[in-house]
């Protein structure tokens, strides 16, 4: 009973953050296309657990083997830990040369980068549900607000 | 008995009053952060703590206290500096083309970790006061800025150089702490929408603490080299129980960061490289 009261005002919290976060967001939907949805499969090169943003970048090779590195824009490090989630964990799973897939949206621009949506490991360990980042999984679907507190 | 129903009732009041905010997990920091697993278990059975309308001290959540919906005409000076500044964050209330402004091509001053200045750094972020018998100092989580004001009954210099967080005294008139303020570099802006203020720029905020835990914030702001008339507002912070326990985020704005994301995501991810 107690844990079920802990997940719905969990939940509430979490259903309440972006419209508290939507006055103060870093704008990032202005450089992504949300229409547009990405699925990579790669390997991690490096991950940055810092501000303003955190960062995933991971090598993504083609069927000639040409190799690209992508850069995914994630929550900053404060709003990774209200999820529970720590530098030290999120650095294991993310450890250079751990094979990854990333969902998000692209760039505008059409450079290598995405806005976050989830990430999944080989074990099926999921960053996901917009814990790590303002990315949409859903063609169309609107991005959150970043929850931050910057103004 | 009593005592102790009425205890329950002020404790549930406070649940529903943060629940309904949005801030479900009253004991935690207001980032939402996280904090130490035996700070959080002392949380949970954290009494309200005791009530000194002269003790300011604590961790504190409120916002910006000046809106933007209520902004003063500019002057012809003012109006050229606001549409000088290009939010990187923030869609300026009544813009007519929201979200025009990618971050990448902004110039708020934050995207360079420049001081957020006051009072935009009282709008974002909890804040700490650590009250001392002459003087009170806020600690902004945000960049972990902090600014004094002086209570030993001093008066406000005549001839200042501009601080980033101004030069500020206080004095209690009753319940009352009433805080007087000038001296502001003018290259921070007042909020994350760009409104400007030029160093002459003078604020005046009265601090009440009605219950336990309320901080009722107001702020009168003159600047005629700006505005054109007086710029009010109001807002109650929120206090962070436990008293003492709670503890603020280490949350530097850290130059290399901020130029190590630029150039890797924010940048190219608006084409700000393309030639």
């Amino acid at each position: 009973m107690k844990t079920k009261s802990v997940v719905i005002l969990s939940a509430v919290f979490v259903v309440l953050m972006p419209s508290v976060s939507l006055l103060a967001h870093h704008g990032t939907a202005v450089s992504y296309n949300i229409h547009k949805v990405l699925i990579l499969k790669g390997t991690v090169t490096h991950f940055a657990f810092s501000n303003p943003h955190s960062q995933l970048y991971f090598n993504v090779s083609d069927e000639k083997g040409n190799v690209t590195q992508w850069a995914a824009e994630m929550r900053n490090p404060r709003n990774l830990q209200s999820f529970g989630h720590t530098q030290r964990e999120l650095n294991q799973k993310f450890a250079p040369g751990t094979p990854i897939t990333v969902t998000g949206n692209p760039s505008k621009s059409g450079a290598p980068v995405l806005v976050f949506g989830k990430a999944v490991l080989a074990d099926g360990w999921c960053l996901c549900n917009h814990e790590g980042g303002v990315g949409s999984d859903a063609p169309g679907a609107p991005i959150e607000g970043e929850v931050d507190e910057v103004k | 008995m009593q005592n102790r129903f009425m205890s329950f009732g002020v404790f549930f009041t406070l649940v529903l009053l943060f629940s309904s905010s949005g801030f479900a997990q009253v004991y935690f920091p207001s980032a939402g952060a996280h904090r130490e697993p035996a700070s959080a278990a002392a949380a949970k059975v954290a009494p309200i703590p005791p009530y000194d309308p002269h003790d300011l001290s604590g961790v504190w959540r409120g916002g910006g206290v000046l809106s933007d919906k209520t902004v003063p005409p500019m002057t012809p000076a003012g109006q050229k500096l606001f549409n000088a500044n290009k939010p990187s964050q923030y869609v300026r209330t009544g813009d007519p083309a929201p979200g025009k402004y990618i971050p990448a091509f902004g110039n708020d001053p934050l995207a360079k970790c420049d001081p957020l200045g006051y009072p935009r750094n009282l709008g974002g972020g909890p804040m700490e006061v650590v009250q001392t018998p002459g003087k009170i100092v806020q600690i902004f989580e945000n960049g972990r800025r902090i600014r004094e004001i002086w209570t030993d009954g001093r008066k406000l210099p005549e001839d200042l150089d501009p601080r980033w967080y101004g030069w500020a005294v206080g004095h209690w008139e009753g319940d009352t702490l009433v805080v007087e303020s000038t001296g502001y570099d003018e290259r921070s802006w007042l909020d994350a929408g760009g409104y400007p203020h030029s160093q002459d720029m003078h604020i005046v905020e009265r601090y009440s603490h009605p219950d336990a835990v309320t901080l009722q914030v107001s702020m009168t702001l003159t600047d005629p080299k700006v505005y054109t008339k007086a710029w009010s507002g109001q807002k109650a912070f929120k206090m962070e129980l436990p008293k003492g326990l709670t503890v603020l985020n280490e949350n530097y704005c850290v130059p290399s960061e901020e130029e190590s994301f630029n150039q890797h995501v924010r940048d190219p991810a608006a084409g700000k490289n393309d030639k």
